[in-house]
């Protein structure tokens, strides 16, 4: 990608190379489970065969009798419930279990075999319960209640849940009068949609390595994309002053939204203080960091659109029913994200949008990548078949119904001026495709080719108190160190906010170093590296900083300089006279304090500090779901071809393009390579992934041999352009781009083959089975 | 007849040097590699040979750590990630993006380093053919794909 | 990380091997020979398979041959897939033996791919149609037997006895062959279905994997294929008809859909064929 060209800027806009490269690409850095403490002991889990049982009794007598076993716990062992917004989630299942992979039991040893080895000798018996296997099917008046005691567990306000029921949470959205709006609509499209629960799949398993001090201070070393959420859960969770946790956070293989939230920590926790606090490693095997840890959210909905004959949209009317799974997490905020962003980029008078957060006997769901971008597909989907019935070209239509400034969100918050260009990402997106009207083209012998589009935006879904921290220390040499809370999870962030760093001081990005760890009672406080808010809440942080180091610089220099502070200038690693640039100070002879050639000393080293809030941001109401909870919107169009065999199916993805207004980009082939990982994610739960359950709600491929994500090779063309209306409040006018890439895929994705093969595919993900039925339904008895 | 029980001292030659280990036979060679001798640039993703993360070479092919034993590796020529310095791959992984959170990056490398061997010049099907085996969830495959063909 | 642990032989001779695996059954350990080992320790891993003693048969020189020899082509149980498939003498099973991924074939071994338990046993289907010869080894001594004898759905071995080698005789090896392997989506996968067919002295000989489960040559099946009674648009189905086996139906792709890639694929293969 090539850099901004006549930039303002010297080191913004500018790809430079990332500062973990040489580490990453040599083996060296070190993930959690890289480095273990002496004398660690090993864990490991026993996990649930059903998805809905009573445990009748479990046994761990023999294993705890097996050679180097040290401790056998179960659920009774630990009488509490955790749990991210909503308390519903007992460490290891007790009483009964909710769903396929739930752990039952852990056994630690001082090897992993041995520990591994002892977990066959544990014995449970069950009783089986009725299984609900879709939210549909929980929200029947007979359907089994999959938490009984839902009225007593603790929740934050914001949260809804509804006991006797298996309804975890319920947000709406009322905005105008939708029953008047359809029923005076010219044309209505009413569809169902569907798609399974799966898999983040990052490369790294989930790891957390927990001890206890003497003096009671709590270490936890986990692959963690939120190390302060994690110990603000364990202080409120088991008591423990949240000044005696200390959480290291490493820079993790992958995370996704998996590993925000609390995850391993709170149960290695602990299994170390069932060994006396001993130091105690719990590494997910990939069976169990696919389905006794929580995975991506399933859907399902119902979408009615109405518009007027010119294809104005006048009404939305939006069931979505989230697959929560057996626990909450994370899920009950992914509806209400989702819930907030329906239906999309688009300015519509009145919409009436229900989104539940439904228990169901499926493994759970935590925060994945795009926090509920689940409602843009069915929405896009049936933007197609609107534009169909009106006879109208899907990229006008969508292009027509633009939000823009001033206009009011699904919220009812007005649209501000940094509302980013729909129309033209839009058009940019169909040029990239290649996009013509009508564009199926018959290539004979049963080959089709065709294209699909899809809008998207998204806002971080965080809380309204959302913060960042940055300090800035310095070197002899004059170089900055840079400490934030943030993990590098593979986003390149420490790379970006050291090239804001770098502009604001005007010196190379190498001279500003970033520790590749983080300890949570070292860095400044952060909420999580989630919600692609790292670069715009971090980066406004770093400039703060960087703009305090230099008014300190500034201070010291003025004495020797013999000038005021506001006559200076720092660049080029000096702070010199602006008007006079030769008449200065190499900032190494300054950063520590400045010594006259008498040795007297002044002003003693530069500590830059800088913070950032989330400004203005409210809670949505209840029952209508106004408020203004979204600090930015990144919005975008997206495109995908498709070559499908309609004899049997089968098909490749050529091409997926992306046009999105980011604002600046600070990063350009970063930037590009957030865009391109996101849509490469998406084209796999599209295409491939999601469980596949038995009649009895298991999981039939709870193995990454059978749960396939796309393989090299099977990536099509990609191709990404930045529209650039600036962010005013962002870094240099920077917002957030990293989970954008996933939001438009699924709907581009499924549009493009709808229109290959001349039927609605409103289920995922699209294999050539599903394609294959899909023309087959009529004259072969339905899909199976 | 060469007959291994309970624990084995086994000599292994990895990265041109010898070293000497104790082993159970149902040790895989990713378990010594990492926790018998501290070479964890080796990464475990799913001990299933689904995912190529724990990709190493023997005698210059590549091979998955997770599915041989090591009492198998006796006699071999071993090369980890840690084996390789400064080579085109890297620079070129380095170059292209060719990794975001790294931890597949060792596997890839080390199975991109032995294709380029065999094949200096690979066609798209030759890589393809050969990289299929290593997963990536960061990438989408594009970075790897122009540092392999950079080199 | 295999929990239970288990001896290892590496045995350097067939006699070797053989007294291993005496030794180890008479310490009443469940044994296994052992190619590559990626399905043994992948099976160990999960706790599907405890072996108890592994004999590693990579050492011994007949599981590794691959040569020609009195017009057959030899290949040993031991051999790598990418061996198998870089040696080339065999085009239909070069096809057929690139499963799995490139790293893997490294080490998964053609006698594991054929005796193992994974159902597909997709090298197999060459063998069967090119009347192979199997080389054994146990107990009672060495043997050579036809593949088919020995092979129905798996390979019928007896207690404790070795797959050594497979040959075939080199005129098969050339005669026209056609193949078809088709998977869910991802093609690094397990097939959905793999066809196999090769025209020897003007008849259609066709194996198939997956589709009905396991391996399968038929007679019946090559009946039809090659009955000019029979308009050729009509003989995939009734050839699958006349097989008489129920199609596989699972997660991985319904019967209905196998049925149409099979007669798809056959269909294919008529036509490059006939």
């Amino acid at each position: 990608m090539p850099d901004v060209s006549g930039s303002e800027y010297r080191y913004l806009g500018r790809s430079i190379p990332r500062k973990d490269g040489p580490d990453k690409v040599s083996g060296k850095l070190r993930y959690a489970d890289d480095v273990h403490p002496p004398g660690c002991l090993h864990a490991a889990l026993l996990t649930s065969p059903h998805a809905h049982a009573k445990i009748l009794s479990i046994d761990g007598t023999a294993a705890g009798a097996a050679p180097g076993v040290r401790a056998v716990v179960t659920g009774q062992d630990f009488p509490i419930l955790l749990g991210l917004y909503l308390g519903d989630t007992p460490p290891l299942a007790r009483g009964k279990v909710r769903h396929f992979g739930e752990p039952v039991a852990a056994v630690i040893a001082d090897t992993p075999y041995q520990a591994r080895a002892a977990l066959d000798l544990v014995r449970v018996e069950y009783e089986q319960l009725p299984v609900v296997h879709s939210p549909r099917e929980a929200l029947a008046s007979d359907a089994p209640i999959i938490h009984e005691a839902m009225a007593s567990y603790v929740h934050i306000p914001p949260i809804h849940p509804e006991p006797e029921s298996n309804v975890a949470n319920r947000t709406r959205i009322r905005k105008g009068d939708v029953d008047a709006a359809l029923a005076e609509a010219d044309v209505v499209v009413s569809l169902d949609f569907d798609f399974p629960p799966g898999d983040h799949v990052a490369m790294e398993p989930r790891a957390a390595i927990a001890e206890i001090r003497a003096d009671g201070t709590v270490v936890i070393r986990s692959s963690t994309q939120a190390p302060f959420v994690v110990r603000a859960l364990m202080s409120t969770f088991f008591g423990i002053p949240i000044g005696k946790i200390v959480i290291e956070g490493p820079p993790i293989g992958g995370g996704f939204g998996g590993k925000a939230g609390i995850q391993l920590e709170g149960l290695a926790y602990l299994l170390s203080r069932s060994v006396g606090g001993r130091p105690v490693r719990l590494v997910n095997s990939r069976e169990d960091d696919l389905v006794a840890s929580p995975g991506h959210i399933g859907l399902q909905a119902t979408v009615k659109l109405g518009a007027t004959r010119d294809g104005k949209l006048v009404a939305a009317d939006l069931l979505y029913l989230f697959d929560s799974g057996g626990y909450a997490d994370y899920a009950v905020n992914m509806s209400r994200a989702g819930a907030i962003a329906a239906p999309g980029p688009y300015n519509v008078p009145n919409i009436r949008t229900d989104s539940l957060c439904v228990y169901t006997n499926h493994p759970f769901a935590t925060a994945y990548r795009g926090f509920g971008h689940e409602v843009f597909y069915p929405v896009e989907r049936a933007m197609d078949e609107l534009a169909a019935e009106l006879g109208m070209d899907p990229v006008v239509l969508r292009a027509r119904n633009a939000i823009r400034p001033g206009d009011l969100s699904p919220t009812q918050s007005v649209m501000d001026p940094n509302t980013g260009d729909l129309a033209r990402c839009l058009e940019r997106a169909a040029e990239m495709i290649g996009w013509e009207d009508g564009s199926r083209i018959d290539l004979g012998g049963g080959r089709v080719r065709a294209r699909g589009i899809s809008a998207f935006w998204k806002a971080p879904a965080m809380p309204t108190n959302t913060d960042a921290g940055v300090v800035l220390t310095f070197n002899e040499d004059g170089s900055a160190n840079l400490s934030s809370g943030i993990i590098e999870i593979g986003q390149g962030t420490y790379t970006g906010v050291a090239q804001i760093v770098a502009e604001r001081f005007g010196m190379s990005p190498d001279m500003v170093h970033v520790s590749p760890e983080i300890q949570t009672h070292r860095a400044p406080h952060d909420w999580a590296t989630a919600a692609s808010r790292s670069l715009f809440m971090v980066g406004r942080a770093a400039l703060a900083a960087a703009d305090d180091a230099i008014d300190q610089i500034k201070r010291t220099a003025s004495a020797p300089l013999r000038c005021s502070v506001e006559e200076l200038a720092v660049a080029d690693g000096r702070v010199y006279v602006r008007d006079d640039p030769d008449h200065g100070l190499a900032l190494r002879d300054v950063v520590l304090g400045y010594v006259y050639p008498d040795g007297n000393a002044i002003g003693g080293q530069v500590i830059g500090r800088g913070n950032y809030i989330a400004r203005g941001l409210t809670d949505i109401d209840a029952y209508t779901g106004e408020g203004h909870p979204a600090l930015e919107w990144t919005i975008g169009a997206q495109a995908v071809e498709v070559e499908v065999d309609l004899r049997d199916g089968s098909y490749e993805v050529l091409k997926a393009v992306c046009a999105m207004d980011v604002g600046e980009v600070i990063n350009p082939a970063l930037a590009r390579a957030q865009v391109v990982g996101g849509m490469a994610m998406s084209l796999g739960f599209s295409t491939t992934e999601g469980y596949v359950f038995d009649r009895r709600g298991r999981v039939e491929n709870a193995v990454l041999r059978d749960f396939k994500i796309p393989r090299y090779g099977e990536h099509p063309v990609y191709d990404v352009d930045f529209v650039r209306t600036p962010q005013g409040d962002g870094p240099y006018g920077a917002r957030g781009l990293g989970e954008q890439g996933v939001l438009g895929i699924p709907g581009a994705f499924a549009n493009a083959v709808s229109r290959a093969i001349g039927r609605p595919v409103n289920r995922l993900p699209i294999t050539p089975e599903r394609i294959w039925s899909t023309l087959h339904e009529d004259t072969e008895g339905g899909e199976p | 007849m060469i007959t291994y029980r309970e624990y084995v001292a086994l000599s292994l030659h990895i990265n041109g040097e010898d070293r000497r280990v104790v082993v159970r036979p149902a040790d895989t060679l990713l378990h010594v590699l990492r926790d018998g001798l501290g070479l964890t640039g080796t990464k475990v993703g799913c001990e299933n040979g689904d995912c190529g993360a724990c990709t190493v070479l023997v005698d210059g092919q590549p091979v998955k750590s997770c599915m041989v034993l090591a009492v198998e590796m006796e006699g071999s020529e071993i090369t980890t990630i840690e084996g390789l310095h400064d080579t085109a791959i890297q620079r070129a992984f380095i170059q292209e993006n060719g990794f975001q959170c790294g931890y597949c990056t060792s596997g890839f490398i080390v199975n991109a380093y032995a294709l380029l061997k065999a094949h200096p010049n690979p066609d798209s099907d030759t890589i393809r053919t050969w990289l299929e085996g290593n997963l990536c969830r960061c990438t989408g495959y594009e970075g790897i794909e122009r540092a392999v063909k950079a080199v | 990380m295999i929990p239970h642990n288990l001896v290892y032989y590496r045995p350097s001779s067939l006699e070797e091997a053989v007294a291993a695996y005496r030794e180890a059954d008479e310490a009443g350990l469940d044994t296994f020979y052992y190619g590559g080992g990626t399905e043994i320790l992948t099976f160990a891993r999960r706790g599907n398979l405890k072996p108890g003693a592994v004999i590693d048969i990579k050492h011994i020189p007949e599981c590794m041959a691959l040569r020609e020899e009195g017009g057959r082509c030899l290949f040993g149980a031991g051999l790598p897939l990418n061996a198998v498939i870089e040696g080339g003498s065999f085009p239909l099973l070069s096809r057929a033996a690139v499963i799995v991924d490139h790293t893997v074939r490294n080490r998964l071994s053609l006698g594991g791919n054929i005796a193992g338990r994974l159902p597909y046993r997709e090298t197999v289907l060459p063998f069967l149609l090119a009347d192979a010869e199997a080389r054994l080894v146990g107990p009672d001594g060495e043997r050579g037997v036809p593949l088919r004898e020995v092979f129905d759905r798996r390979l019928k071995l007896e207690s404790g006895e070795l797959l050594i080698s497979l040959s075939v005789p080199r005129a098969i090896t050339e005669t026209p062959w056609f193949y078809r392997r088709r998977v869910r989506k991802t093609r690094l996968d397990y097939p959905v279905l793999t066809a196999c067919f090769v025209k020897v002295e003007g008849q259609i000989r066709a194996a198939t994997t997956a589709a009905f489960g396991f391996p399968v040559w038929s007679p019946r099946f090559d009946d039809v294929l090659n009955d000019g009674a029979i308009p050729v648009s009509e003989r995939p189905a009734r050839a699958i008809d006349a097989a008489g086996l129920r199609i596989a139906d699972n997660a991985r792709a319904s019967a209905a859909y196998r049925r149409a890639l099979l007669e798809s694929a056959i269909g294919e293969a008529l036509d490059a064929l006939l």
